[in-house]
């Protein structure tokens, strides 16, 4: 008798639960959002203050811009995608996994050496990284945006054969480039100059020259065919571009406009495009 | 069935094969049955599951090298703070795999780490950082059940043995060592499990060079990463099937016996 | 040939305090103590597997207390007989000299112990899981000797098994034993096999030795009351020494409410604090009460308060007249099996002066007098 009463009380409560949750989930609107880790520290404020302001709650995922895309599309669901860099909105849009009149660009970011904080091995320019004994890391282009832009800077600098050996590591992600460094693992690596502004104290960006900035990355946004939110979610990307994120933008040091970016590199740098990664990488 | 209680183990031993069987069907499904095999044909992906055995066995026999004393010793001595480090030695096995590649790295990052990096073995970015993140893992748990294996056995066996004659080693060696057997195997192939699927450690101490420290696991997270999800797929499925021989082989070859 | 001098010992709660024993070459020591008493925890010190906190133990002199077990050579039955699972019948006897002579000699050792204990025919079995209660022992049995050891220490060794079997058992072990002149140290709980093998009994109680000596020394002369009750002496009244008797080598106690008469005891100062121990089967017991009204001597009046059924022998609870708190049992004897004894009816109780022990208490007997014996 305790036996068959106990399982009956069990199994009504665990529908009671199921209940409940659904219920809630029902009651808040909410956006999911895929985001790339490149702007992590910014999409966590503004999507506080969005809620603040609209009373509509917004799920952040972040990972790697390439992991967060193919998420989205095993799943097939979430209202936003906010990659890294550009090459994969190119992606995403050829898989037609977002609107693409919806996609707004976010952001600027301009590729740079990035060390640890105190610069021990006295890293002053690209072709220091060429120097013997110095432990080099990047992404691995093949996958990691950065990357991609690190092996371009490199071979269009010529420094590519010279840089090579020293070449100790490839990451595998964004945040893991920057990881590099943050621990002391490697003397530097070729990330993005906004590394340094996530973790000041840890990291320090040493800036390419402006003729070696290959081209100027960008953050794009853009809605995914499977949200059942489609104005929620282009209401979130107005408020990124709008001021309130800009303003965000601004204090965490993104840069706001390609002209801002421009400044670090030539007034005709490229902004986004692709590149093809030459064999042997 | 009798009665509620056989009627509950065959739904939970029904609903455990129908879930496992879901999991490899919903790969299946997705990539279609011949994908694991077209991926296998790839040279990077036989280098990566060349990598993936090598580094995962020699790990887990390093890992069971060690962990055969420290279990029979944790077993067979009294000691104050037992409890304590037992729970010491578990905490790789409950460590998030992540922060432990970051715990590996800041060991060879300064003192004698980092002596021992640059004059005797290099580690970070390299396979021995590999076998090393994999040798944790295994360990972890290779200690754990070798404690158990060893705690089950009366200790009246060995005390018999060295009364016929037996040091304690050879008492070890004749008596607890071939009792522990089933014990062993379990322990083996638990860690080689572990490792082989490890992703987080490994990665983090050893990157993920292509070619050089790409393991299956790396590689699946890095189809994930590029938004090939049929590779991913085939690849995770390959994982599995690798595994299960892995799994089989030790089994067949070193059949455990029922005492 | 094996002393133990002042052994002291501590595990969890159990502790043993300055314990001395001796077993001489080639004689069987058989210690008795109930459960609980720490047989065991004694056994396994004396081997070396457990370290004493101090005292010594030699052997021939020499002193042996810090060897490890090996080096001692003692033999050692467990009272789980700790066979090893792993090894077959053959190679579990052959273990203590499979390594260390040619296999031709090990050959001829294992079967010459086995057919000592007549098990030649499990000696192909694989597996000692299958084996019964009275064949595994014989094999730990063979196990042991083929040791060639020392000594031998078996604990509780036929705990496990049927009466039948055990009578068998005790024959084999004894011609085993002086077959091979063998020092023998047996732990048991069970007197009888004191009786069977033993050529001294050393009595354990709460880790301390209470009495050595032969076993019919101990049996006769309890050393004091715990004694007593642990070697089965059913009725154990408080008594009161009066004086000595008329009779040389007798006095004269006070004890159910009068006098009895009993041997004398000796070094026992007047007023002291004795027990008059006799055995159930010793009592005497007749219907009616004319055997107290003829003034017989050592006879008291009594009530039936129950008859008990036992095997054999009917056992009578009786209570005494004059003293109805003291309480006598009394194991009726084949010839009365027609007397039925009712509950009420009155007896007389005769306690035959040969039978009678006379027991001290020791300072640590302050327990109760009980009705029943332990």
């Amino acid at each position: 008798m305790g036996g068959k009463s106990a399982l009956r009380l069990s199994s009504m409560l665990l529908l009671a639960c199921a209940a409940l949750l659904v219920g809630c989930s029902k009651r808040q609107r909410s956006l999911e959002v895929f985001v790339g880790s490149a702007t992590k520290p910014v999409l966590e404020e503004a999507a506080t203050l969005f809620e603040k302001q609209t009373g509509i709650k917004v799920l952040l995922h972040f990972g790697g811009s390439g992991k967060m895309l193919s998420e989205l599309k095993l799943a097939r669901r979430g209202d936003l995608y906010v990659p890294g860099s550009s090459d994969y909105m190119e992606l995403a849009k050829r898989e037609r996994l977002v609107l693409p009149e919806t996609e707004k660009w976010l952001t600027y970011l301009v590729p740079s050496i990035n060390v640890p904080a105190g610069n021990p091995k006295d890293i002053r320019s690209l072709e220091d990284l060429a120097r013997p004994g110095i432990r080099v890391g990047i992404a691995r282009p093949d996958a990691v945006c950065v990357g991609l832009y690190a092996v371009e800077i490199l071979e269009r600098a010529g420094l590519a054969e010279r840089v090579r050996p020293n070449i100790v590591t490839h990451a595998e992600s964004c945040e893991k480039t920057a990881q590099l460094v943050a621990l002391g693992t490697v003397d530097a690596v070729l990330g993005w100059e906004v590394f340094e502004h996530w973790q000041p104290d840890k990291i320090k960006s040493v800036l390419l020259a402006p003729e070696q900035v290959a081209r100027i990355g960008y953050i794009p946004a853009a809605v995914s065919v499977f949200s059942k939110e489609r104005r929620l979610a282009r209401q979130f990307v107005d408020f990124l571009v709008g001021d309130q994120g800009q303003a965000l933008f601004r204090k965490w040091r993104y840069f706001a406009s390609a002209e801002e970016a421009r400044k670090l590199a030539l007034p005709d740098t490229a902004v986004g495009g692709e590149w093809k990664l030459p064999p042997g990488w | 069935m009798r009665n509620w209680f056989e009627g509950a183990l065959l739904l939970a031993v029904g609903g455990s094969v129908s879930l496992m069987a879901f999991l490899l069907a919903a790969q299946l499904a997705y990539t279609g049955p011949f994908a694991p095999f077209a991926v296998l044909g790839q040279s990077d992906v036989q280098q990566s599951i060349r990598l993936s055995l090598l580094t995962t066995t020699v790990a887990s026999l390093l890992a069971l090298a060690m962990a055969l004393p420290t279990g029979y010793a944790l077993a067979r001595w009294e000691f104050p703070g037992r409890a304590a480090i037992e729970c010491l030695m578990v905490v790789p096995a409950i460590m998030s795999p992540m922060a432990l590649g970051v715990a590996l790295i800041l060991m060879f990052r300064s003192g004698p780490g980092q002596w021992v990096d640059e004059h005797v073995v290099r580690f970070v970015f390299e396979i021995p950082g590999m076998i090393l993140a994999q040798f944790f893992v295994a360990f972890a748990l290779e200690v754990l059940v070798l404690r158990a294996t060893f705690s089950s056995q009366s200790p009246r066996l060995e005390h018999v043995a060295r009364l016929l004659g037996c040091t304690h080693f050879q008492a070890f060696r004749r008596v607890s060592l071939p009792l522990a057997r089933n014990g062993i195997l379990a322990a083996f192939v638990l860690g080689w499990a572990r490792a082989i699927g490890d992703f987080g450690a490994t990665s983090t101490i050893a990157g993920a060079v292509r070619g050089k420290t790409e393991t299956m696991p790396v590689s699946i997270y890095l189809s994930l990463a590029t938004v090939s999800l049929d590779r991913a797929v085939a690849l995770s499925i390959l994982l599995t099937v690798v595994s299960l021989l892995g799994y089989l082989a030790v089994h067949l070859v070193l059949r455990p016996r029922s005492t | 040939m094996i002393e133990i001098r002042g052994l002291a010992l501590r595990r969890g709660a159990f502790s043993i305090d300055g314990l001395d024993l001796e077993v001489g070459a080639g004689e069987c020591l058989v210690i008795v103590g109930p459960s609980g008493a720490g047989k065991t925890m004694l056994v396994e010190s004396i081997l070396g597997i457990h370290l004493p906190a101090g005292g010594q133990v030699l052997i021939d002199g020499q002193e042996v207390t810090r060897l490890p077990p090996e080096q001692r050579g003692f033999g050692y039955v467990p009272q789980d007989l700790a066979l090893f699972p792993h090894l077959g019948v053959r190679d579990n006897i052959a273990f203590a000299r499979q390594r260390r002579a040619s296999p031709q000699e090990v050959d001829r050792a294992v079967r010459e112990a086995a057919g000592w204990l007549g098990i030649e025919h499990l000696l192909g079995r694989r597996s000692v899981a299958q084996l019964s209660g009275g064949e595994k022992q014989r094999v730990a049995l063979a196990r042991a000797i083929v040791a060639a050891p020392r000594a031998l220490f078996l604990d509780e060794p036929f705990n496990s098994l049927d009466l039948a079997l055990r009578a068998d058992l005790y024959c084999q072990l004894d011609e085993l034993r002086r077959r091979m002149r063998l020092t023998t140290v047996l732990v048991t709980h069970d007197h009888d096999e004191a009786f069977a093998f033993g050529d001294r009994m050393a009595v354990l109680l709460g880790g301390r030795i209470l009495q050595v000596g032969t076993p019919q020394e101990v049996y006769r002369r309890p050393a004091s009351v715990e004694v007593a009750r642990l070697l089965l002496v059913e009725n154990l009244l408080p008594a009161r020494l009066l004086g000595p008797s008329r009779a040389p080598g007798r006095s004269a106690y006070r004890a159910l409410g009068t006098e009895i008469e009993a041997p004398e005891h000796a070094a026992v100062g007047a007023d002291k604090t004795l027990w008059l121990g006799i055995r159930a089967h010793h009592v005497r017991v007749d219907a009616g009460t004319k055997g107290v009204e003829g003034g017989g001597r050592n006879r008291v009046c009594a009530k039936v308060v129950r008859c008990l059924p036992r095997s054999g022998r009917r056992l009578l609870e009786v209570a005494c007249v004059a003293c109805p708190d003291a309480q006598l049992q009394v194991a009726l004897g084949d010839c009365q099996d027609s007397v039925p004894y009712e509950p009420g009816s009155l007896v007389t109780v005769e306690l035959p002066l040969e039978h009678l022990l006379v027991v001290e208490t020791r300072a640590e007997d302050r327990r109760p007098w009980t009705r029943e014996a332990p």
